[in-house]
């Protein structure tokens, strides 16, 4: 009885004319299968949902298709929703040609062979374009398992390229090179390469986009001698492409065919064309080499990167878009590295000086982000007294993400150096984060503290860095928000002080913080006995910290009590 | 008060308003609150999640740093109901370091054209909460004074207001009326070029001179005016001697205007620091998921 009712209740839903509730109906197609059978699955479903194809709007077909993705593997017979797919696929391109290479994978070889290639071979010579569409899209899961239909596939799919109609070119196109990657090499070499140099050439700005993408599985799959005789010709024209969208997607993917073609022919054939790139009329295209560049540098012969792009990216960010800049900056802070430390500090750092001025605050972040990797290669000398006066400048910059920028280079760089340089040349400028007027950029500070802390150990912290913080912390005219940020950096080296040294140095300053005028420096310090009681020796706490945290408990402001509460029931 | 039986619930939160309803309720402030200083006077924000974000970075988390926003916070920016949403619950979780006041964008009638009604409908479905939230806003106190000394409000000064103790004559648990004392505080504009009081193109409210101001100051002891309600590429404006303050927290206004923002910074002693910033990248990123191909399913899942 519920067999029957589960079917004849799809067909009820279909009959609506809400699309949304036609769609949520075909989604419940599992439960209809399971509900009347794997016998009347095959009788009465499928050839139920066949007739839809006619008359059915679009979404309901895609839904139909995407289920049946899904549910195939609920019938024994692997091959028995593919001809009710094979009709989808004629008159949608995308959905259904998912759900037939999903159901391929499960398929034997002989049911590959015998049921999957055929139907492959009737899409791409029917009389439907969509279907010869869809067929693209199958011949690589059909390809390997299909023995004695290969041939025939091979030559479907070369004609497929050949038709007259662009938009099937551009399903060959974009589908050529995965495709290719499952022939056996002599195939490629003969079948595929002259039909991949054809459409890289088509009249159609699209398709020759489509064959560039598509080239890069393909290139790997090659040798770097078989690309370097077979593709390198059509790659490099691609580079120069009257349409400025083949020369994106060369730019785009630069990084990736480097890869495949390796360093030596890289450096002596593709870098020619990629540098006038840099240069090109279009930003976007542009842009994208610039991005590129920094992720092919490693391919790169060093002495090409100073002779060939360096002197191009002089010329060529002079009035550039800020994405390009920026992109520059990344690009010369990679080249370091490769470069080596004679030659960045001739060339490359003077561009970096200059860009870390520059009047667009993304650039400039981009500059001070990447210095670091600079000064990896540079070593102490970086910090010449015109780096320091750029770098004291930028402390007081107008966006305080660029601000913070610096404050965590001085950070890193006073970690890289140690403590000798940082003592003489950084660490003065270190510290004026305690005055800095965003909270962000303080708390970059405090958060550079504490590794200063646990790198320079006690002896810092105890003779330098705590003097300076109370300092600070007892100027008259400071507001609270600042005497706030002393007692987080006196917190973020309590670690690395010994209990005694908490005692005789921080625990001062704590206990007139909890005497402050401003409830928000009271409770602020409850808070921090609260989470680093387990640094303070037992005889302070009940000496010194308990009291005081009571008398906060009965302060006036709610929320000091509340904190002051919370502490003392964890000491 | 709404009710809210049969309320189709898209996310829950939405029920928890009218636990900010109740406590409003029963914890109610007065026409004119007294804050302390130090404290930081935040402008308008007007829907600008983001922005308020990058506010709370520059001038410091909650309960850390205290705060004093004066009035409209939804309508115009995409993300009203984030917005308010979120100042509620921090003035929930910290009622004593954040002051919100009421401006003239917190009315029903003016959050039906704006933009914020339409909001509320879009990511919860039906009107319930929009009813909620603007009965929230009647509970929103009109003014503050920190330390006896400075005059808050939304907008400016009335004609029929000269103590302090006429605005706390005034009935606010309603609709902002369209004219009156009431109306005149949330709408009113300086007037750099003419004394007294004079028309306002806005419609509502007047425009006042220098000598208004400095009558009122005379009259309640008070050194300074701080409002908002008026766009400042610089962020901010000082006008008559330093004595009357606008504050302006959304950068970059209506995704548009390019300018700049600030907060002003009180500190224990009085001294003013306008910390200025510009808006936060992530409104780039929101606004590509806002044009993208299915724009308007994503948008939903962003506080929800």
């Amino acid at each position: 009885m519920e067999d029957i009712n589960a079917l004849d209740l799809l067909k009820e839903e279909l009959e609506t004319e809400e699309i949304h509730l036609k769609v949520n109906a075909i989604h419940r197609i599992k439960t209809v299968i399971l509900c009347i059978g794997v016998d009347d699955t095959i009788k009465k479903l499928i050839p139920f949902l066949e007739n839809l194809i006619e008359r059915e709007d679009d979404e309901t077909l895609f839904a139909i298709a995407e289920e049946l993705g899904k549910v195939w593997e609920l019938l024994p017979d692997k091959t028995s929703f593919l001809t009710l797919l094979e009709n989808l696929a004629k008159v949608d391109e995308t959905v259904a040609t998912k759900s037939l290479t999903t159901i391929s994978k499960a398929l034997s070889d002989a049911e590959i062979q015998n049921v999957f290639a055929p139907m492959v071979i009737r899409l791409a010579q029917g009389e439907w374009f969509t279907g010869r569409v869809s067929s693209c899209a199958l011949f690589f899961p059909a390809y390997t398992r299909s023995n004695t239909q290969k041939d025939k596939l091979r030559k479907k799919f070369i004609e497929l390229c050949n038709e007259d109609t662009p938009m099937i070119r551009r399903a060959c196109a974009s589908k050529l090179g995965i495709f290719a990657t499952q022939l056996e090499k002599q195939h490629l070499i003969q079948e595929i390469l002259p039909i991949f140099k054809q459409l890289s050439q088509d009249e159609q700005d699209a398709i020759r986009v489509l064959c560039l993408e598509s080239f890069i599985p393909m290139a790997k799959y090659m040798t770097k001698e078989e690309n370097q005789i077979h593709t390198l010709g059509t790659l490099v024209a691609a580079g120069e492409d009257k349409s400025w969208k083949v020369r994106l997607a060369f730019a785009k993917n630069f990084a990736e065919l480097t890869d495949a073609f390796g360093k030596e022919i890289t450096d002596s054939n593709l870098i020619q064309a990629f540098t006038q790139l840099l240069n090109d009329g279009e930003p976007e295209v542009k842009n994208a080499a610039i991005q590129s560049m920094t992720l092919c540098l490693k391919n790169l012969s060093t002495e090409k990167i100073c002779n060939t792009l360096l002197p191009t990216l002089q010329n060529a960010y002079a009035d550039a878009q800020t994405s390009f800049k920026g992109g520059v900056a990344n690009a010369l802070s990679e080249m370091a590295a490769i470069v080596g430390k004679d030659y960045t500090v001739q060339k490359v750092l003077p561009i970096l000086m200059e860009l870390i001025k520059d009047e667009n605050a993304d650039v400039r972040l981009n500059v001070t982000q990447g210095l670091i990797k600079v000064a990896q290669i540079v070593g102490p000398e970086i910090l010449s007294p015109s780096f320091l006066t750029t770098l004291t400048n930028m402390t007081k910059d107008a966006q305080w993400r660029v601000r913070m920028a610096v404050f965590e280079l001085i950070g890193d760089l006073s970690k890289l150096y140690g403590k000798e340089v940082f003592t003489k040349h950084l660490e003065s400028i270190f510290l004026t984060y305690l005055n800095n007027t965003a909270a962000s950029v303080r708390e970059m500070g405090i958060k550079k503290a504490k590794e200063l802390a646990e790198r320079f150990k006690a002896d810092w912290i105890n003779s330098s860095f705590i003097p300076r913080v109370i300092e600070v912390f007892n100027v008259d005219k400071q507001g609270y928000n600042y005497r706030m940020c002393c007692l987080h950096s006196l917190q973020a080296v309590m670690p690395f002080l010994s209990k005694d040294q908490v005692a005789s140095q921080v625990l001062p300053v704590f206990v007139k913080a909890m005497k402050d005028p401003i409830p928000n420096v009271r409770f602020t310090v409850a808070k921090i006995i609260h989470k680093m009681r387990s640094s303070i020796d037992a005889s302070s706490v009940s000496q010194v910290i308990v009291p005081g945290l009571k008398e906060l408990a009965n302060d006036s402001d709610r929320d000091v009590q509340y904190f002051a509460t919370v502490a003392l029931n964890d000491l | 008060m709404t009710s809210f039986s049969g309320f189709q619930r898209k996310s829950k939160y939405a029920f928890d308003i009218d636990k900010y309803l109740e406590l409003a309720a029963k914890a109610v402030e007065d026409n004119v609150k007294q804050v302390q200083s130090p404290v930081t006077v935040v402008g308008d924000v007007h829907g600008q999640f983001y922005d308020l974000i990058e506010l709370f970075r520059v001038g410091g988390e909650i309960p850390n740093t205290n705060y004093l926003f004066l009035g409209d916070y939804v309508d115009r920016g995409a993300f009203s109901v984030e917005t308010i949403t979120y100042l509620m619950l921090l003035k929930l979780r910290f009622p004593l370091r954040i002051t919100l006041l009421r401006g003239n964008h917190e009315t029903r009638q003016i959050t039906q054209v704006y933009g914020f009604y339409t909001e509320c409908i879009r990511k919860y479905g039906n009107p319930t909460v929009w009813q909620l939230f603007t009965d929230l806003f009647d509970y929103l106190p009109i003014g503050a004074i920190i330390d006896d000394r400075i005059f808050c409000v939304h907008a400016g000064l009335s004609p029929t207001i000269q103590h302090i103790g006429d605005i706390k004559d005034i009935k606010r648990f309603q609709e902002i009326p369209h004219e009156g004392p009431f109306a005149d505080l949330m709408w009113s504009d300086p007037d750099t070029d003419n004394s007294g009081f004079t028309l306002s193109a806005r419609g509502a409210g007047y425009m006042f001179g220098q000598d208004v101001v400095n009558r009122f100051l005379h009259e309640n002891n008070m050194s300074q005016i701080y409002r908002a309600h008026q766009l400042c590429m610089e962020g901010y404006q000082t006008l008559f001697d330093g004595k009357f303050c606008t504050v302006w927290s959304a950068p970059n206004y209506c995704y548009r205007f390019e300018n700049l923002a600030s907060i002003l910074e009180l500190d224990e002693k009085l001294n003013m620091y306008f910390n200025i910033y510009s808006d936060a990248p992530e409104n780039e990123r929101a606004k590509e998921i806002e044009n993208s191909q299915f724009g308007g399913r994503n948008d939903d899942n962003f506080f929800i």
